[in-house]
């Protein structure tokens, strides 16, 4: 059996200057151009890196990419981001840049009318307290290491008593049961301590 | 129709000094935490670019069809995009060379070569078990889903030059043992032409082999037919790890290499160039 290039190959190049290009016989004028379908595409994105990784924006919903046809600009909906075509493997970059732009500014009390607006859609779209939670930075805290085992157990200095995750309590592992101490902590979500770090020993009360 | 390939005796195995393969692609699949593969994906690219330092993601812009009774229909669900990671020895513009993939859940090695530089599948299998180990312990992969194997074969002037009659004809039936014998009077194949069966292996968890022969336009010689095998492998619980995911592969090696025996006419492998070794 023969395999061959295809039977209505396209003619041969020197034909084409001989079309002539035709008048057409009527000129129409319409007012306002048809309206033009601009398809959207979910782009399944549940989460977006910043501080490279270390700080993650949970999104609620995966965002929607519509494409204009004619410009072949792709415009991430909700988020004020307007994407060439060509460059759409950018997008994760992009929509991080603007959350971190609108949240400095708004920080900042600079927000114009529309920027304003978008930052409000913005946050429809993101779990922004989980974000400002990840985000903080660690605070000092004073507590006493009730127990190691079965699990890590503290007492804060107000009194409340909470379990320690394996990860986080290996800042721990040089005290003692009974030991006071003061550490540098930052939570994560829900509230559980994440990291805990520059652990000093209190003298005991 | 089944075979058990533990049950039948291997044939010989041979080299081939100029194979028409084009591609090998070794593609492991596991369950990923998303959030992991985002936190750690900017020091994977770093310790990736050091090998492959060309970094031009995949952009796909899926619509969903399907198809019932032989009628296309558009999906409901919403069209997709789709961004896959992928970093290369040399950029596309190059024709990329060696390059990884990496979206969330997979990990993906592409080897090219040409009958000038046939390469052989040890260089993947290096490759391959080099990253595996780097690629775990980054993502903290645990429960692995399947392994496979791609072999891409191209035919046209550069890879059957015996078997071509210029300026565009191939003479795939010598070639072929396979999708080109179709019943009836006619002059030739020609595009589009598309044929493809998966069939079950048989001696490992949900193996499938598959074989796809079809039209190859994206090729520079023209015309091009483009000849796939692709085994694939469920991952049981006793092989979940680099070192079971490396023999599961060998596996995937072994049958493919037993139907590129069966598929390609004996004359077309002497034309690949067989050697003794």
């Amino acid at each position: 059996m023969i395999y061959a290039a295809p039977a209505d190959a396209p003619p041969p190049s020197a034909h084409v200057s001989e079309i002539k290009p035709a008048v057409p016989t009527q000129l129409r004028f319409e007012q306002k151009p048809a309206e033009v379908r601009r398809p959207t595409y979910t782009y399944r994105k549940s989460v977006l890196p910043l501080d490279g990784g270390k700080l993650l924006l949970r999104l609620w919903e995966s965002p929607q990419v519509q494409v204009d046809p004619q410009t072949l600009m792709c415009a991430v909906l909700e988020w004020g981001v307007s994407i060439p075509h060509g460059e759409i493997h950018d997008i994760d970059r992009r929509m991080a840049r603007q959350f971190l732009d609108l949240f400095s500014k708004a920080e900042a009390q600079r927000l114009t009318e529309a920027e304003s607006a978008t930052w409000l859609r913005i946050l429809d779209q993101v779990d922004y307290a989980s974000f400002c939670t990840e985000r903080a930075a660690p605070h000092y805290v004073e507590g006493t290491l009730l127990r190691k085992q079965p699990v890590w157990r503290i007492e804060w200095h107000d009194g409340e008593k909470v379990n320690i995750p394996p990860a986080a309590a290996t800042a721990l592992r040089v005290l003692n049961d009974g030991d006071r101490f003061g550490a540098f902590i930052k939570l994560g979500r829900d509230n559980e301590v994440k990291i805990i770090e520059r652990v000093v020993v209190l003298p005991a009360e | 129709m089944s075979e058990n390939p533990s049950e039948t005796t291997p044939p010989p195995r041979r080299v081939y000094e100029r194979p028409p393969i084009f591609q090998r692609i070794a593609t492991v699949f596991a369950d990923v935490n998303q959030d992991v593969h985002e936190a750690q994906f900017e020091e994977w690219r770093l310790q990736v670019e050091t090998e492959f330092p060309h970094y031009e993601p995949l952009e796909e812009w899926l619509l969903n069809v399907h198809e019932k009774e032989g009628i296309p229909l558009w999906d409901t669900m919403q069209p997709e995009l789709k961004i896959t990671p992928r970093f290369s020895k040399k950029p596309k513009s190059e024709n990329f060379d060696w390059s990884l993939r990496c979206p969330p859940g997979k990990l993906q090695i592409n080897m090219h070569s040409n009958p000038d530089n046939p390469r052989r599948y040890r260089e993947l299998e290096s490759s391959f078990s080099e990253w595996l180990p780097r690629w775990l312990g980054r993502f903290e992969v645990k429960n692995f889903k399947k392994v496979s194997l791609r072999y891409i074969n191209r035919l046209n002037a550069l890879t059957i030059p015996n078997f071509t009659v210029p300026p565009d004809q191939l003479l795939l039936d010598q070639v072929l043992n396979v999708f080109v014998r179709i019943p009836g009077e006619h002059e030739s194949l020609i595009p589009p032409y598309d044929c493809r069966a998966t069939l079950l292996l048989g001696g490992k968890k949900g193996a499938t082999f598959e074989i796809r022969v079809y039209s190859d336009p994206d090729a520079t010689t023209q015309p091009s037919v483009r000849v796939d095998f692709v085994v694939t492998v469920m991952v049981s619980p006793e092989e979940s790890s680099a070192a079971g995911i490396l023999k599961l592969m060998e596996w995937c090696h072994e049958r493919i290499l037993d139907r590129f025996e069966l598929v390609f006419t004996e004359a077309a492998r002497e034309s690949f160039v067989p050697t003794t070794t």
